[in-house]
């Protein structure tokens, strides 16, 4: 039960160590998130030396002496130009009567005519358990915590163009001759090298190649190992993965993606998280 | 802005049309294609099979009244505005009249707002419509003079007023959350009351929802004309169409079905009907790729905050019920600019699903559905049951329906993937997208309302109906101010009639303010069989620059551990005595590390109460077995107002829920 005593001089030791934190912070670039079912769980220093640096970074109300709101708000207002000072905003409304056009005149004029809101929240660590709906109950997708660099993702879908698209002002590349049925899609998909989805299709084999007796997630394995190739741009990089999944050149060689990877799954270690799915698909009996 | 208004009334004159020419529908499809075509690219839509694009308004209009009147009354309340009452319809027991303008002119392209809202003002008139002018032609002859006359008054009889008519779609039958009739078990008259606010003229025009999810059939049939595609995007393969990726058991047909809730097209003869069916869709695809990012979160609830008026969310984190999570740094300041600065100043609307976690999950720990600029929404079935699944909460502002009611075909008609139609749409991912589509409808009445006025006119419209806890657990409570609110309802469930009429005469609430009213840091055991209480005495920043006169959420940021954290209850009582649950007990939450570290409960339970006093938190543990564990730190922060919010408000009834609140805060300021 040692948590107990260290949980009581926990404001204590964040003076202290938030202090250290801080200090570390420049030279450690990197957060060292933690999984939930991490079995580093009891090392209890590294943890809180971890949720201060987190707190450091990710303050309350954004602003590095959290708690008083009354510097936060001044900080705020002095960051926001645009923002009008609280007593001629109140000034504004007692001289605005109520009458009838009194709301699309302070509208209009002035936008803003109310306080900005705060970020405040609470500071988060450890990977984002954003899954959720389906299913209710065991997470699909081991939380692995392991290093990895940037994510792997599905194949892409058809683009059909949406009614009254205009492709030469809205500049995109979509399909005008569209067939909006299930077959058309699985078709143009099984055309592309990607990522078979196996909690959602029936059969991945097809796709494997002949490479029989892969654990479920290989494909998904083989993909992460690709990003972290492109991450770091050498084979020699590639940490070992915890898995123990092999790699194999075949996967490596089908393992095309697109041409243009996607900006918004080139992240940083520690940004994957699982998934958030939908909420109410199997509340059926 | 001539053009959206050319638009507007085209898609208006349509429908009153409509009415008149049922057995015209399919060439009239092809009108209001056309016009919604038209008002999409910004191009005019051209005369479509003779009806004509040009809306003519008569001087006459058709008033109902709340109650049967006679003859003498209806004269009198007609003089008074400057009316004729050229006698009632028959077969209406005195309760509609056919009123001429004396001076409005015979023709005009325009509806007089002016004037339908001044006889609307008359407390015992219900309805008032400016009647449109047809062209008659006679079969088989070639009408010599286009003629435009008024809607004669034996043309009207036997006709019930036009836009009280039932959607066409073959699905709205099924849809017994837009009309519950009783179908299948269900309780009559427990629904949306959307027909109260497409009476009004209301339907969603220029209003952007979008749904961030796993993509949207943009080319189904019943959603392709309220598509807006200049305001979506797919972030999970990068490129501006959110079309669904293809899987074998069709799972990412989720987004396609919210989307249909809001905005199916009407009378095409497609699956159902939108609850805002002359709205827009963007599609925003974000949930569909083997993991997720902050960055994609917050990309999605910031991309276009100026064409997108409402973002409809239905996922959140796992609903295990040992989950505490919440939005990451990009996506939390993502949804704060949203609602300073999003729709031109106004605020984004970002309408959240309560979750699925059923009552051994509690939503407060769920950060997105927790927050104060997110509007929570949970389901209730079609009974007033909560739904087996609920997930409660104290951050919970509404309600509205899905599906959990014994019988299968209770559950959220609306479109599906690939051109299809479902009836089986669930959880309060179903319930979210109402939520939106009753938004939309309210920001159409009334486009200036911002973030905030939402959150007050969901808070002061919605009814408790016939909504009950199935279990007994939670009952029907009256905080300090007269608001009726349940842990597991909010504040009840929406009601798109009130919500509209009430946007129609709002003002904007005075500017918002926040208070931190206090703060405890000292580590303190919480001892089994024994609540831990602490106490803040606050008079809300009373004198400063933030005092809070008025209450909006109430935020208690708390710190604490246990032994077994789903075992730890926490409670908040406000200075006017409302007790909120902010934390219930999570049977499945086993962990003994964590605990919470600054995590924002909040409650949304205290609206409209004066905040000045002792607010008491109570911490105990729900467990036979014996627990241990310490409440460390407590800061309790007010978010409201300075001025009384609805003090430039008329109510239209003395038993409104507005008039209560306002005589409320009255007498106070009497004191």
């Amino acid at each position: 039960m040692s948590w107990t005593t260290v949980i009581i001089d926990f404001p204590g030791i964040c003076l202290l160590l938030g202090c250290l934190a801080a200090l570390l912070e420049g030279s450690v670039g990197v957060q060292g998130f933690q999984s939930k079912d991490s079995v580093f769980a009891d090392v209890l220093l590294s943890e809180l030396l971890n949720r201060m640096d987190n707190d450091m970074q990710v303050g309350y109300y954004d602003v590095d002496n959290e708690g008083d709101l009354a510097v936060a708000a001044a900080a705020a207002a002095a960051a926001d130009k645009d923002n009008v000072d609280l007593v001629s905003r109140s000034e504004y409304a007692r001289l605005c009567d109520g009458g009838r056009d009194c709301v699309l005149q302070a509208a209009n004029s002035n936008p803003s005519l109310r306080d900005h809101e705060f970020l405040q929240h609470s500071s988060l660590w450890g990977p984002q358990y954003v899954t959720g709906g389906m299913g209710e109950g065991q997470s699909r997708y081991n939380t692995i915590a392991k290093t990895d660099a940037s994510l792997p993702a599905y194949c892409n879908p058809p683009n059909p163009c949406p009614e009254g698209y205009d492709m030469e002002t809205m500049g995109g590349n979509c399909i005008t001759d569209f067939d909006n049925t299930a077959i058309y899609s699985r078709e143009f998909q099984a055309a592309q090298d990607c990522t078979c989805d196996n909690e959602h299709m029936f059969d991945c084999a097809d796709q494997e190649n002949g490479v029989n007796g892969e654990a479920d997630n290989s494909e998904m394995n083989a993909a992460v190992e690709k990003f972290l190739m492109q991450q770091f741009g050498s084979d020699n990089n590639v940490p070992n993965n915890a898995n123990g999944v092999v790699k194999k050149a075949a996967h490596m060689a089908g393992l095309r993606m697109d041409a243009l990877p996607n900006p918004f799954l080139q992240v940083g270690p520690d940004d994957r998280l699982p998934i958030a799915a939908k909420k109410g698909n199997m509340l059926f009996h | 802005m001539f053009i959206a208004a050319a638009a507007w009334s085209l898609a208006a004159s349509w429908r009153l049309l409509c009415i008149v020419m049922l057995a015209m529908l399919a060439l009239l499809f092809v009108a209001e294609a056309d016009a919604v075509a038209g008002s999409g690219t910004g191009s005019s839509s051209s005369s479509n099979g003779g009806l004509g694009n040009q809306a003519v308004f008569t001087s006459s209009f058709l008033v109902r009244f709340r109650r049967g009147v006679d003859n003498d009354f209806a004269h009198k309340v007609a003089d008074k505005y400057g009316f004729d009452n050229l006698g009632p319809l028959a077969g209406a027991d005195g309760h509609e009249y056919h009123f001429k303008h004396r001076t409005l002119p015979h023709a005009r392209s325009r509806r007089s707002l002016t004037h339908t809202r001044a006889i609307k003002s008359h407390p015992s008139v219900h309805t008032a419509v400016q009647q449109p002018g047809f062209r008659r032609v006679k079969r088989g002859l070639r009408p010599q003079v286009p003629a435009i006359h008024g809607l004669h008054y034996a043309a009207t009889l036997g006709e019930s007023n036009d836009v009280d008519i039932e959607p066409t779609d073959p699905y709205f039958p099924m849809q017994w959350y837009l009309k519950n009739t009783g179908q299948n078990g269900g309780k009559v008259r427990l629904d949306l009351n959307v027909q109260a606010a497409w009476s009004q003229g209301i339907t969603g025009k220029n209003v952007t929802t979008a749904i961030m999810d796993d993509g949207v059939d943009y080319m189904h049939p019943d959603l392709k004309f309220n598509y807006n595609a200049e305001a979506s995007y797919d972030f999970s393969s990068n490129d501006p169409f959110p079309y669904p990726r293809y899987t074998d058991d069709w799972f990412n047909s989720h987004g396609t079905r919210c989307a249909g809730e809001v905005a199916a097209a009407r009378d095409n003869g497609i699956c159902g009907v939108g609850v805002a069916y002359d709205s827009k869709i963007a599609g925003i695809r974000m949930l569909d790729q083997p993991y997720m990012t902050d960055l994609i979160e917050a990309n999605s609830m910031g991309h276009e905050p100026h064409k997108i008026h409402i973002y409809s969310a239905s996922w959140g984190p796992t609903d295990d019920g040992k989950t505490v999570d919440g939005p990451r740094n990009a996506t939390m300041r993502a949804i704060v600019q949203g609602v300073n600065e999003g729709r031109n100043g106004l605020g984004n609307i970002y309408v959240w699903a309560s979750g699925d976690g059923g009552e051994e999950d509690d939503c407060n720990c769920d950060g997105y559905a927790a927050s104060m600029w997110t509007i929570s929404i949970n389901s209730a079935i079609n009974d007033g049951q909560n739904a087996h699944y609920d997930e409660s909460c104290s951050s919970t502002l509404a309600s509205t329906f899905s599906n959990g009611a014994k019988d299968p075909n209770t559950g959220v008609a609306t479109t599906d993937l690939y051109g299809k139609c479902t009836t089986t749409h669930s959880g309060t991912s179903a319930a979210a997208p109402e939520a939106a589509g009753v938004f939309a409808l309210a920001l159409e009445a009334n486009p200036q309302l911002t973030w905030r006025d939402i959150q007050h006119l969901t808070v002061l419209t919605s009814k408790r109906n016939s909504l009950f806890d199935a279990k007994n657990r939670f009952y029907w409570t009256m905080n300090g101010v007269g608001l009726e609110f349940n842990h597991l309802f909010g504040f009840g469930v929406l009601d798109a009639g009130a919500m509209v009429t009430l946007s129609k005469q709002w003002h904007s609430v005075p500017a918002r303010y926040h208070c931190e009213a206090g703060e405890i840091n000292k580590a303190q055991p919480i001892i089994m069989g024994r609540s831990l209480f602490w106490d803040i005495k606050t008079d809300a920043c009373k004198g400063t620059d933030t005092e809070v006169n008025y209450l909006e959420h109430v935020q208690a940021v708390i710190t604490a551990n246990a032994s077994r954290r789903g075992d730890l209850e926490l409670f908040l009582t406000s200075p006017m005595g409302t007790k909120s649950m902010i934390l219930s007990r999570r049977a499945n939450d086993d962990d003994h590390r964590d605990g919470f570290t600054k995590w924002p409960f909040m409650t949304t339970h205290s609206w409209g109460e004066y905040p000045q006093g002792t607010w008491k938190l109570e911490a105990r543990f729900n467990s036979a077995q014996t627990r241990i564990g310490h409440l460390i730190e407590w800061s309790l922060v007010l978010h409201g107002t300075k001025e009384a919010p609805y003090r430039t408000l008329s109510p239209s009834s003395p038993h409104s829920k507005l008039a209560i609140v306002k005589k409320a805060h009255e007498d106070k300021k009497m004191k």
